[in-house]
């Protein structure tokens, strides 16, 4: 489930910040949840470290995870 | 971080340039100076510049920041703040709204003033997270929570308001429901079924009854124009036989009327041939201008006949006129007629069966009998029109109700679920984060405690500790255990202990950025020397943890500490009196013993000054020993002691076994016995006295080499008794074997631990 730069951020032994250690978990649960698609955890990621995410961008994110989930329904 | 160089121009009270070097090699740097020397305007720069605050200013009302931050003397433009740290430069200006430093990552800065702690310790719990809130919130994540909740609250009231609406649908379709008296039970079965009912043939006769409504009016607007023309027509012929009867009465009273015909044609006659020259009637020759004029007397005499004659040929063509505007009503009329008669054959309806309907080519009397008949049925064609368009318009608004109903159902149910995610998304966002920052405020909380408790060992009031309030948000409480109770630290806590918490709070908060630069603004001066001593116990240890400590303070005693090397290893700075011509004036403080030894070495010798210094040094280092064995003195108030009294309270058997063992950085070990060094001083001793204490006619007998020599003396046993590295005298004995010098050093040693039996 993680975010593949963070794991190889990891690796490279780069330490995050406060703020990233805190997205990364967030974005984790997330997707862990069904919350938010596997495909958006990246972009969530820095932008909420930026401070970045608006009303309309939460609500795209629920929306296609709503319509995610409604396609693995359907399927 | 460890600060270099600060250098500052027309900030706060540097009217005048101003550069601070500072020793990088040491963790601590302690600034002294007496109230009013510029210690604040030096912690204010490094706000200023590593953290883009006002510094004190910020803390403070009534004052305008942007003009105050700016030295009496000096332009908005002439300030700069400029800082060198591990050997780079940033440098700072005042921007249109607030600091601006260059490059943009500029070493963090912890500056912790009076009014900090204050804000810490005393405020509301809403205020003390306010003030913490830097520290302890991640901001970036709290913006992205705030967007999160604000959609999430948008989302919700999407989804009330489509209820509302649905309701209103159902409202209406209720109503329309009720007014039909309640048919099929259920007002959605009996919406449901009457929109399925074909309106087709209700539509129909609604066409049919407009048409033959319209067409029946028409007729009788056209029969009405036709009453019109009949009647304009009669009275034109009313008015030429008038106009005619008129003129018979004037023909009996002008018996030549003949004559008038006659003398009108040849008027125009005469009009029309102005060369002729004989009377037109009888041919005489006659001139043509005599014969007009006869003419027109003639004529000007029978003008009554005239008008008369203009008068009905005038009436005989509005005669002619309205004969043909009825002519042509008439036709109009009777179009009308056909057009009403074809509608009412094709198709007739049931309001007008009962009405006998004439034949097109009737008369016109027949058929005005039946335009009255139909005129009387026309205000029920015209209800029932009315009645049939209320059917189809409930009929579409069943519809579109259904329609409204139907969409909002669906709409309701994505709204629904799409707030139900938000919810669900904001929630763990929510907990996340409020599990991250009371991560933070448990480990601060920890590590203040630890830090207090080092403070204050073994004492009553103790454990403070924060708490986030998830009651509220930003909301952060601070409480401390009382014997067995808790309760806030302002309630019980001395100004003191409020001092040594908020300094605590304030290291374990910079602590958490690692290498951030630890400014001590004049915060501790409620603390007695006990705890002073503890604090700068702290500060030594705590020290190795951040870039650099600069604690500035007008606490001599303070000063004496770093000076003498009693517990603090720390670069010195000293502040001298601000003025208006110069600003702030510093110079590096060297230790007491540099001094000495600088003294010693000049050729020429201050004999007093050399004498008095090594006297104070010896005072100094015979206390601490004396201090550290518990020798016997006579007690005293003040307890000040001369220096034969603290010489002859070292006993002989300590002096023979007093010793210190020096370790290089290589690990040699250097024993030094202190017996010899220490003897050697005392027994020049007097020369202080003689020398650099008192007016003495016997001090001319005492040579320069006696003098240097006590002093060297001195400096022998200071260079065995401070440790090379940190020149700290030993004060600590947590070994449990002997005394060390202080903080993480620990490269001096004095033995024993306690004074032998």
């Amino acid at each position: 489930m993680e975010n593949p730069e963070l794991a190889a951020g990891k690796r490279h032994n780069i330490q995050l910040t406060a703020e990233e250690k805190l997205a990364n978990t967030i974005v984790n649960r997330l997707v862990a949840q069904g919350l938010l698609p596997q495909a958006l955890a990246e972009q969530t990621f820095y932008a909420l470290c930026e401070g970045k995410l608006r009303e309309a961008d939460w609500r795209l994110l629920a929306e296609k995870a709503l319509d995610k989930a409604a396609r693995g329904n359907n399927r | 971080m460890r600060v270099e160089k600060l250098r500052f121009t027309h900030f706060r009270g540097a009217i005048q340039p101003v550069e601070l070097t500072f020793d990088h090699r040491k963790p601590i740097t302690l600034i002294f100076g007496e109230n009013g020397s510029g210690k604040s305007t030096i912690a204010d720069a490094i706000d200023f510049i590593c953290n883009q605050k006002f510094g004190s200013l910020e803390l403070r009302r009534g004052v305008r920041k942007k003009d105050h931050i700016v030295a009496a003397n000096g332009r908005s433009s002439d300030l700069s703040v400029e800082i060198v740290c591990n050997g780079e430069t940033w440098r700072a200006y005042l921007g249109k709204q607030k600091p601006v430093t260059t490059p943009d990552n500029a070493p963090k800065a912890f500056v912790l003033r009076r009014a900090n702690i204050t804000k810490v310790t005393e405020e509301t719990d809403g205020e003390r997270y306010q003030t913490l809130a830097d520290f302890i919130t991640v901001a970036n994540i709290e913006s992205c929570e705030a967007e999160l909740r604000k959609v999430a609250a948008a989302v919700n009231k999407e989804v009330d308001n489509a209820i509302q609406q649905k309701l209103a649908a159902e409202t209406t379709l209720q109503n329309f429901w009720v007014e039909e008296g309640r048919p099929n039970g259920n007002y959605m079965n009996w919406a449901r079924q009457s929109s399925q009912q074909a309106m087709t043939a209700l539509e129909a006769q609604i066409e049919a009854d407009t048409v033959l409504h319209r067409q029946l009016e028409q007729v009788l607007n056209d029969d009405h124009s036709l009453h019109r023309a009949a009647q304009q027509r009669d009275e034109a012929v009313a008015m030429l036989e008038k106009a005619r009867q008129e003129m018979a009465d004037a023909l009996q009273v002008q018996t030549n009327a003949a004559t008038l015909s006659t003398l009108r044609e040849a008027r125009r006659y005469l009009q029309a041939n102005p060369d002729s020259t004989v009377c037109p009637v009888c041919a005489k020759p006659e001139p043509h201008s005599s014969l007009l004029a006869h003419v027109e007397t003639a004529l000007a005499r029978l003008q009554t006949l005239l008008t008369l004659q203009e008068q009905l040929e005038s009436r005989q063509k509005a005669l002619t006129a309205a004969e043909g505007v009825y002519d042509n009503q008439l036709g109009h009329w009777r179009n009308s007629y056909r057009a009403l008669h074809h509608l009412l054959s094709s198709a007739p309806i049931s309001l007008t069966a009962s009405v006998q309907i004439a034949p097109v080519d009737t008369d016109i009397a027949t058929i005005r009998r039946t335009l009255a008949q139909l005129e009387s049925k026309l205000p029920a064609v015209k209800a029932r029109i009315e009645a049939a368009e209320k059917r189809v318009n409930q009929h579409n608004a069943l519809k579109t109700h259904l329609h409204t109903i139907d969409e909002l159902a669906e709409v309701t149910v994505e709204k629904q679920a799409l707030a139900q995610r938000l919810r669900q998304m904001h929630d763990l966002v929510k907990e996340e984060r409020q599990q991250h920052v009371q991560r933070v405020v448990d480990s601060i909380s920890a590590t203040v405690a630890d830090m207090y408790n080092r403070i204050h060992p073994d004492e009553p009031l103790g454990n403070p500790n924060f708490n986030l309030n998830t009651r509220y948000a930003g909301s952060l409480t601070l409480s401390a255990t009382f014997g067995n109770r808790q309760a806030p630290p302002g309630a019980y806590y001395s100004e003191a202990h409020l001092d040594t918490l908020g300094l605590c709070v304030y290291l374990a908060l910079a602590r958490q950025s690692g290498n951030a630069i630890v400014v001590l603004d004049d915060v501790l001066t409620s603390v007695d020397g006990p705890h002073l001593r503890r604090i700068v116990d702290l500060i030594n240890e705590e020290a190795p943890t951040f870039g650099h400590v600069i604690v500035t303070t007008h606490q001599r005693a303070w000063l004496n500490m770093v000076r003498y090397g009693k517990g603090m290893e720390a670069d010195l700075i000293e502040l001298y009196g601000w003025n208006m011509t110069n600003g702030m004036s510093h110079s590096r403080t060297p230790l007491a013993v540099e001094s000495l030894r600088t003294a010693v070495s000049t050729p020429h010798l201050d004999r007093q000054k050399v004498a008095s210094a090594a006297g104070v040094l010896l005072e100094q280092l015979l206390d601490t020993l004396t201090w550290r064995y518990a020798c016997s003195l006579p007690r005293k108030n003040p307890p000040s002691y001369t220096l034969g009294e603290l010489s002859s309270a070292i006993s002989g058997k300590l002096l023979s076994t007093l010793r210190v063992e020096q370790i290089d950085s290589d690990g040699t070990i250097h024993e030094i016995p202190l017996k010899p060094l220490i003897e050697a001083c005392t027994q020049g001793s007097w020369i202080r006295n003689q020398v650099g204490a008192h007016f003495n006619i016997d001090e001319a007998t005492i040579s320069d080499n006696d003098v240097r020599q006590f002093a060297q003396n001195t400096l022998a046993l200071a260079d065995a008794l401070q440790c090379d590295h940190c020149r700290q005298l030993p004060a600590n004995n947590k070994t449990g074997e002997h005394w060390s010098c202080g903080g993480t050093c620990k490269k001096l040693r004095l033995h024993p631990l306690q004074k032998p039996a």
